[in-house]
């Protein structure tokens, strides 16, 4: 059950789910002993009714640097820790060295987007992609700055007038479908810029692609 | 005439005297205090509107205009004219009095700041009942969509000038501020000494004073680009990225911007309501200074991670965003430790405090989560973003200086607020805080500025919880009001120093300054217990108050309030601390932006004739003022600084001059960004006539030659060589601008016309040269001032800082040249 959950993972969403969870981990117990520190604080020196002994000496100025290097090298090291895995997350950004990697075109417009497949063929607000193979999506734009998004792949890149941008992904399963959004305020159709993404077996995407005109993307 | 009604008129006619005409500092940060409290309320409604629309999927409450329009302008709004605002009124109230000052140094340039500030903020609201509406496109105005093509009409047109004046207001306030904790701080007040939130203040100051100029800067090419149809953001040869680069140069900075003054405000409640010194005070100024002004400069790239830069761009950034996390890190141990052994007394500023850093610390980890590029693939443009600066700038920011409101109410008001209802404030605007913040750190896959989201896509639970918690926070609120309002109507009496706090406003030395005395003494006396200026300037109070013998004070003016009457009594400085200029410049700022905002109707260029009209009237009177003496203050010299010091007045100049250089740094480094996106330019030579150019180039060379001549004529005191001088310098001057005038008009009568709209190059070369151009025409006019007081015998040996300031301003402007001719005309 396990196997067959970690097969259907796309690559990228393992990438940043694993970063993510380790951010998650030293961000929450960072957080949770800072603050339990502030509440203890709080709670133990807190003046109390009654309890009105003499107010002690406000302290003489002093640095302790022991302190601040201590707490630079613990804070600095946790840093060095995360910094270090998003680099070695970089894969989710840069596109795999693959040999037959599937280019499409996208191309956003108020309020929607159109992919250009290999073939010429162009599709509004439907994007079609053959199961487990590597796809790069180039995406501009032809007016304002939109920003697209495959929601549930965890991939993401601005589309702007007069450059392209990429990303890739590979989407392992046949028959699952993705919602894609703009992230980027782009006027009022922004809410609804979206488009449908269906992952298909490479035989019938071969078969539609033909079936439109053009050649299978290669 | 009715001598009570004919009394009554010539009271409210004071009280209007009194607060649109005074440079006094206690009642402009009154008047900031106030202003941005209104301003925080509309910001709160539109959010409050925001929150219902996205209360159930499928809302049709808001159209998408009209939420566009709300997510735009209660951004806006709440970071630049609810919260920054609040903590320069804060400033300009406590500043000057905790470091010893009589005033700001530049007291007139002060009330400009505000009136300019309101100006901006009147505009901005009124684009909303313009046709067409507000701008829509977002707070960070991402082009091309700010662009007329994409939101046309005078709604953007007026929102975005008022950003403009808003900006120009607080560069105005930031050279004040700096120039008076530089140079006007008490006999001993020495920078070891300063208390934290002045230090805090500066810092702030600093931050704007390097930020704002490339707002400045990019505003004024949107307005171009919006009013005379040039290409900066329009054009597709990387006119979005541009925008993106000057706007997050300012934003990033403008985060600490917001963020610094609560911090001083924690940093002043810590110690006092735990009895202890601050902790590590210099690792906090070390940090600050350091580490986080200067870096804050160097990660605002972070903003742009999935904008398209190159790989290792972003790794360089994501790691100094990382660093600028250490300082915070020991900051805010710190204020923790602070705490450590402490007495700690848990009335409502203290508990506001705590809970400032505590929502600081949520905010600051999950802002390391976002300084990570490649996580910020996700959580780039979405509610995570939201949740996590909301964290810093409702959570830290808002609720430190809430804090800092209670902390000083006793001493603005004379009385104290009400504990109980305070504690209930902060519960209640706690709990509602996280109710609200919280959810949206779960809704990591919504867009932000989605103006509806449909059921199935299981955002419907959480939004709920967050719209749930922002009721709850709006209505804690009505207990801040309420604090406000009762504590100023009937408060107890406050003693002199509730809090037991040790520095300097609270023991109020300011008294032995005659500028300074006043509400203070009136005040401390324990009789004048309507002179409360906050109650003066609140639209409260029963009328049979305001009417008495008695209260003159009240409403500002007269002294009858004073115990034992003293004729230098409430307002004390009255007549000859009061300028009609300030706002009058306020009003030419509001009526030319309508002008330029309603240019596409036939009325708009009448209106803009009119608002340049009331421009030079009031700088005309201005400079009359200054012949005359009228404003009889002495801006910066005060009492104790004897002439000789005026060296150090040369410091406010090279303050401005700073700004001036961000300006057209940002400029030129737009025309660099330009030069290195588009595939064509003319070669040299092709359009601009280079030995013409060359010609004026010496032309205004050699005006710089005149002014230095100027200026050593009058260190020697030789007045006559001075008039030779400054006369030679607007001659040259005035040619300059002759030949750039009949350079300008060939390129238009060109075969294929060179005008505004002739392309990218078209776009750079007349907005550039047009800004120097009117940086030339503004030097010629402070020289025509500078020539009528030489021959009113208005300069000396000892007192001509007027001309050494002049001669710093034109040698800036001339140096500029130096810079553009070659980018234009050369290469």
């Amino acid at each position: 059950m396990l196997g067959v959950y970690l097969a259907t993972v796309p690559p990228t969403v393992g990438i940043w789910s694993s970063l993510f969870n380790l951010y998650n981990v030293f961000g929450a117990i960072a957080a949770i002993l800072v603050i339990s520190y502030l509440v203890y604080n709080v709670v133990k020196y807190r003046r109390r009714e009654g309890h009105d002994e003499a107010v002690e000496e406000r302290g003489e100025e002093k640095v302790n640097w022991r302190k601040v290097l201590f707490t630079l090298a613990i804070t600095s090291s946790v840093l060095f820790v995360v910094e270090l895995q998003t680099f070695n997350s970089v894969p989710l950004i840069v596109p795999p060295q693959s040999s037959d990697p599937l280019n499409i075109g996208v191309v956003g417009h108020q309020w929607s987007w159109t992919f250009v497949y290999p073939n010429g063929d162009r599709l509004v607000g439907n994007l079609t992609v053959p199961a487990g193979r590597v796809v790069i999506l180039n995406i501009t734009s032809t007016d304002v700055t939109h920003s697209f998004a495959i929601t549930g792949l965890d991939v993401a890149v601005d589309a702007n007038a007069g450059r392209y941008n990429s990303l890739w992904f590979t989407a392992p399963d046949a028959g699952s479908t993705y919602t894609i959004r703009c992230k980027e305020l782009c006027g009022v159709g922004h809410a609804f810029m979206t488009a449908k993404m269906t992952v298909v077996d490479q035989a019938t995407f071969n078969a539609w692609i033909q079936s439109t005109g053009g050649k299978p993307g290669s | 005439m009715d001598p009570i009604n004919g009394g009554q008129a010539r009271i409210m006619n004071s009280w209007l005297r009194r607060w649109l005409f005074t440079t006094y500092h206690k009642d402009i940060g009154l008047l900031y205090f106030v202003t941005s409290l209104w301003f925080g309320f509309i910001g709160s409604i539109l959010a409050l509107l925001i929150r219902t629309q996205l209360s159930v999927p499928g809302n049709t409450l808001l159209s998408p205009g009209s939420y566009d329009q709300a997510v735009t302008m209660h951004g806006l709004i709440m970071i630049l004219w609810f919260l920054s605002p609040l903590a320069i009124g804060l400033a300009n109230y406590f500043v000057p009095t905790q470091i010893g000052a009589a005033d700001l140094a530049l007291p007139r340039l002060n009330a400009l700041g505000y009136w300019l500030y309101l100006a901006g903020g009147l505009m901005a609201a009124l684009g909303f009942f313009m046709p067409g509406g507000n701008a829509n496109s977002g707070w960070t105005s991402y082009a091309p969509l700010s662009s007329a093509q994409y939101s046309p009409g005078p709604g953007p047109t007026f929102a975005f000038a008022g950003l403009i004046l808003l900006a120009v207001s607080i560069t105005l306030g930031s050279v004040n501020f700096l120039l008076t904790i530089a140079y006007l701080r008490a006999p001993g007040m020495t920078f070891s000494k300063m208390p934290m939130f002045t230090w805090f203040i500066a810092f702030t100051m600093l931050q704007m004073l390097l930020a704002f100029p490339t707002l400045i800067s990019a505003l004024l090419m949107l307005m171009a680009d919006r009013v005379i149809g040039t290409f900066y953001f329009t054009s597709s040869s990387g006119g979005a990225l541009l925008w993106d680069q000057l706007f997050w140069f300012f934003g990033h900075p403008e985060v600490y911007v917001v963020l610094l003054p609560a911090f001083g405000v924690v940093a002043e409640i810590l110690p006092v309501f735990s009895g202890r010194h601050l902790a590590e005070r210099k690792v906090i100024l070390g940090a600050t200074a350091l580490i986080v002004v200067p870096l804050s400069y160097l990660v605002w790239t972070h903003h742009m991670f999935i904008t398209g830069i190159n790989l290792s761009t972003q790794e360089v950034y994501s790691v100094s965003t990382l660093i600028i996390s250490l300082p915070f890190d020991l900051i805010i141990l710190a204020f923790i430790g602070t705490m450590t052994r402490g007495r700690i007394s848990l009335k409502t500023p203290m508990l506001f405090a705590i809970g400032s850093i505590l929502l600081f610390i949520i905010g600051g980890i999950t802002g390391v989560f976002l300084s990570s590029f490649v996580l910020d693939v996700v959580f780039r443009g979405t509610y995570y973003v939201v949740a996590h600066f909301h964290y810093v700038m409702v959570g830290a920011a808002i609720f430190g200086l809430i804090g800092g409101i209670y902390y000083w109410l006793p001493k603005m008001t004379g009385r104290m607020y009400n504990e109980r209802v305070g504690k209930v404030h902060f519960v209640l605007s706690f709990i509602g805080f996280n109710l609200l913040y919280f959810p949206m750190f779960f809704l990591i896959d919504m867009p932000r500025r989605y103006s509806t989201y449909p059921a199935d896509a299981g955002w419907t639970g959480l939004n709920q919880l967050a719209t749930v918690g922002a009721f709850i926070f709006a209505l804690a609120q009505i207990g801040l009001v309420y604090n406000l309002v009762s504590t100023v109507r009937s408060g107890p009496i406050a003693p002199p120093n509730p809090w037991g706090a040790e520095t300097l406003e609270w023991t109020s030395p300011v008294s032995e300054q005659p500028v300074s005395t006043g509400r203070d003494d009136n005040r401390m006396g324990g009789s004048g217990l309507w002179d409360s200026p906050l109650r003066a300037v609140l639209p409260i109070g029963t009328p049979h108050q305001n009417i008495g013998s008695s209260t003159g004070p009240i409403l500002g003016m007269g002294a009858g309030g004073m115990p034992g009457g003293g004729t230098k009594g409430d307002y004390a400085h009255g007549a000859e601390h009061q300028s009609s200029r300030p706002v009058s410049l306020g009003l030419a700022a509001v009526v030319s932006v309508l002008g330029i905002g309603l240019l596409q109707y036939w009325y708009g260029l009448p209106v803009l004739f009119l608002g340049g009209a009331i421009l030079a009237w009031t700088l005309v009177g201005w400079a009359r003022d200054d012949l005359h003496g009228r404003f009889s203050i002495d801006e910066l010299l005060g009492q104790r600084w004897p002439f000789h010091e005026t060296v150090k007045l040369k410091l406010g100049m090279w303050i401005f001059l700073t700004t001036e250089v961000v300006v057209f740094g940002s400029i030129l480094g737009s025309y660099l960004f330009i030069r290195s996106q588009v595939p064509y330019w003319p070669a040299p030579g092709s359009i601009h006539d280079i030995p013409l150019g060359l010609t004026n180039t010496l032309v205004l060379l050699t005006s710089s030659l005149t002014v230095v001549v100027a200026v050593h004529a009058i260190r020697e005191g030789n007045q006559r060589l001075l008039l030779a001088g400054l006369c030679s310098t607007f001659i040259l001057g005035a040619v300059f601008m002759g030949i750039k005038g009949s350079e300008w008009y060939q390129l238009f009568h060109l075969e294929n016309a060179f005008n505004f709209t002739a392309g990218l190059p078209a776009s750079v070369y007349y907005f550039t040269t047009g800004l120097h151009g009117a940086h030339v025409l503004a030097g010629m006019l402070v020289t025509l001032y500078l020539i009528k007081r030489t021959l009113n015998g208005g300069f000396s040996k000892e007192n001509h800082f007027a001309v050494e300031n002049f001669g710093l301003y034109w040698h800036f402007v001339d140096i500029l040249w130096v810079f553009i001719f070659p980018l234009f005309y050369l290469i």
